[in-house]
């Protein structure tokens, strides 16, 4: 049975300039989005919602908060299908673009920032950076005035929220790689795939395991720090690398550690090892200042907590009980930073991108739909 | 008060003894977990509201709980005690209970079956029971607004008040702390269950 009314729904193209590039020479704009709205209606409360380089254009909640009265853009950065470019800086300016095309153009008055996966992170940086201006431009690079005035969100949702991008990089990381170069490289001891380490993996295996993932990260930082200058010297500004073996987090694996209902042995790409082996996954190439700025565990400014600090909004933060990617100590250190007085946690029956159990997203958006209408309509 | 209705379809089900005692799903992991929080938190003693014939009664005073039902059937009351097991008759919005008197609450499949009001009543007079940073758990099936009755017993009925999980976090949050909650699709008719964590206000563990 349904409780909201249904409304149709119309969606609309919306292209903007980059106010850090401008508009691409062959007229393609560098923020793009798609705003979706119940017909014919003009709504006062939106969501934006916007990740480091997935297309959330057409977003899965896009329709169904629409349907349910709310106006949703589904924004995109240029970074969108271009991971391995990714400024922090630079991606907060354009997202403010979408925010204030919504209030200036679009007529919202309440804007639900909606933080989905990874753009949990994401969006929470957003706002931080809009009430309390935090964020500095990566390595060298100049201060960015456009991320000076930015419009906050007034409310913000979280569903299947990762903690920050370093974070969960590091946790995913292949730590028994012992040359960056070489993929077949690896110290067995250390291989969450070696049979002889289990599962069920041992306290101390884990706790190994953890060490040497962060050595990993902290030693490529490094690596991109001496690089940079080196280059630098020699004229180049910057290089990509290649980052591989990144689907190796030990709860891949084990279902016993970090337990919720997830799928036994595997990730979002399905089975881990498989996965592991390729060439498809988040961070796998990189520009040095992209590390430094996305991924690095000491230098990066998309680690969450900082900014969850300064989340005092109304916040809700949503979570899949079958997520294969976003655990529960996640959810317990996301929720546990924000600084909100006014903040529910939930955990709904659900897969990542909640595409089971059937309906889920419909409950989902009702959810959603409910707890917004709640801290819209009473003062 | 829970009204006549149900209070006569619990004493009927005493009556004939059809509540079972949950050894698999949802139920059992949820009673695991509170398990989990109450000897992490070294707690003591539970009281159990809309306890029926203290199913879940035998799990507690094995974890070596201090364990005290309420219910308003009689029946449940006898045959708990014929476990060795203390159910309380009375009313879950005006319990007999002392303020204070315990360290952990636990409400499971009860408070849908009482109009808002009387739930809230309910949820707050549980908490009252608790001394202040106390862990409780309350369980309910909810969904879009609606009520239904369940005659599954011939010749009786018993209301099924289905509220969100918005609309149940408003009747809970006067008199509690919420954790977190929990919704579980079961993918049974009577829609989703709402595990609300909460803790009772005050200064206290926890």
């Amino acid at each position: 049975m349904q409780r909201h009314v249904l409304h149709e729904v119309d969606r609309t193209f919306v292209g903007l300039p980059s106010p850090v590039i401008g508009r691409a020479g062959a007229g393609g704009h560098p923020c793009q989005g798609i705003w979706h709205v119940p017909r014919g209606e003009r709504p006062a409360v939106g969501f934006i919602a916007t990740h480091y380089n997935v297309d959330f254009s057409e977003h899965y909640l896009a329709d169904h908060l629409a349907a349910r009265g709310f106006g949703f853009l589904g924004w995109n950065t240029r970074f969108r299908g271009n991971e391995r470019s990714f400024l922090l800086d630079h991606a907060i300016a354009e997202i403010g673009e979408g925010v204030r095309w919504m209030k200036e153009e679009a007529g919202v008055e309440t804007v639900v920032l909606l933080g989905n996966s990874g753009g949990g992170s994401l969006m929470s940086a957003y706002h931080s950076q809009a009430t309390e201006p935090n964020i500095e431009p990566t390595w060298d690079l100049p201060a960015l005035d456009a991320i000076d005035q930015l419009i906050p969100g007034d409310l913000f949702v979280f569903v299947a929220a990762h903690p920050g991008r370093p974070e969960i990089f590091a946790n995913w990381l292949d730590g028994a790689v012992v040359d960056e170069n070489d993929p077949t490289a690896i110290d067995p001891r250390l291989d969450v795939y070696n049979p002889e380490n289990g599962p069920p993996f041992s306290e101390d295996f884990v706790a190994e395991v953890r060490a040497a993932q962060r050595d990993r990260s902290n030693r490529i930082t490094e690596w991109c720090k001496d690089e940079l200058e080196k280059l630098a010297e020699l004229g180049v500004r910057d290089r990509l690398f290649v980052v591989n073996r990144v689907w190796a987090d030990p709860r891949f694996v084990d279902p016993d550690l970090d337990p919720n209902r997830r799928t036994p042995n595997s990730c979002y790409l399905g089975d881990p090892k498989r996965a592991n082996g390729g060439v498809y996954g988040v961070g796998l190439v990189n520009s040095m200042r992209t590390w430094l700025s996305m991924w690095s565990l000491t230098d990066s400014q998309c680690q969450a907590a900082p900014h969850l600090a300064r989340l005092e909004i109304p916040t809700i933060l949503i979570e899949a009980d079958a997520d294969s990617g976003v655990f529960p100590s996640d959810g317990d250190a996301i929720f546990d930073a924000i600084a909100a007085g006014d903040k529910t946690r939930m955990r709904r029956s659900g897969d990542h991108y909640f595409l089971e159990p059937a309906g889920a997203r419909e409950r989902l958006a009702d959810a959603i739909a409910d707890w917004v209408t709640a801290r819209v309509d009473r003062p | 008060m829970t009204d006549d209705d149900t209070r006569a379809y619990y004493e009927a089900e005493a009556r004939l003894r059809l509540r079972p005692i949950g050894r698999a799903g949802l139920r059992v992991e949820l009673r695991q977990a509170f398990h989990r929080l109450l000897r992490d938190e070294g707690r003591t003693s539970v009281v159990d509201f809309g306890a029926g014939p203290a199913v879940e009664g035998a799990s507690f005073t094995e974890a070596g709980l201090r364990y005290v039902g309420i219910d308003v059937a009689v029946g449940n009351g006898l045959i708990a005690a014929e476990q060795g097991l203390h159910v309380v008759p009375g009313d879950v919005a005006a319990p007999p209970l002392r303020p204070r008197s315990f360290d952990a609450g636990w409400s499971m499949s009860v408070l849908m079956h009482l109009p808002a009001a009387e739930a809230a009543r309910a949820a707050a007079a549980l908490a009252d029971t608790l001394v202040p940073g106390a862990p409780f758990w309350i369980g309910l099936w909810g969904g879009p607004g609606t009520l239904h009755y369940d005659h599954t017993i011939e010749g009786q009925r018993r209301p099924y008040h289905q509220r969100t999980v918005q609309e149940n976090s408003e009747l809970l949050t006067p008199t509690a702390r919420v954790e977190g909650i929990d919704v579980h699709e079961t993918g049974d008719s009577l829609g989703e269950y709402q595990v609300f964590r909460l803790r009772s206000l005050g200064e206290g563990r926890g």
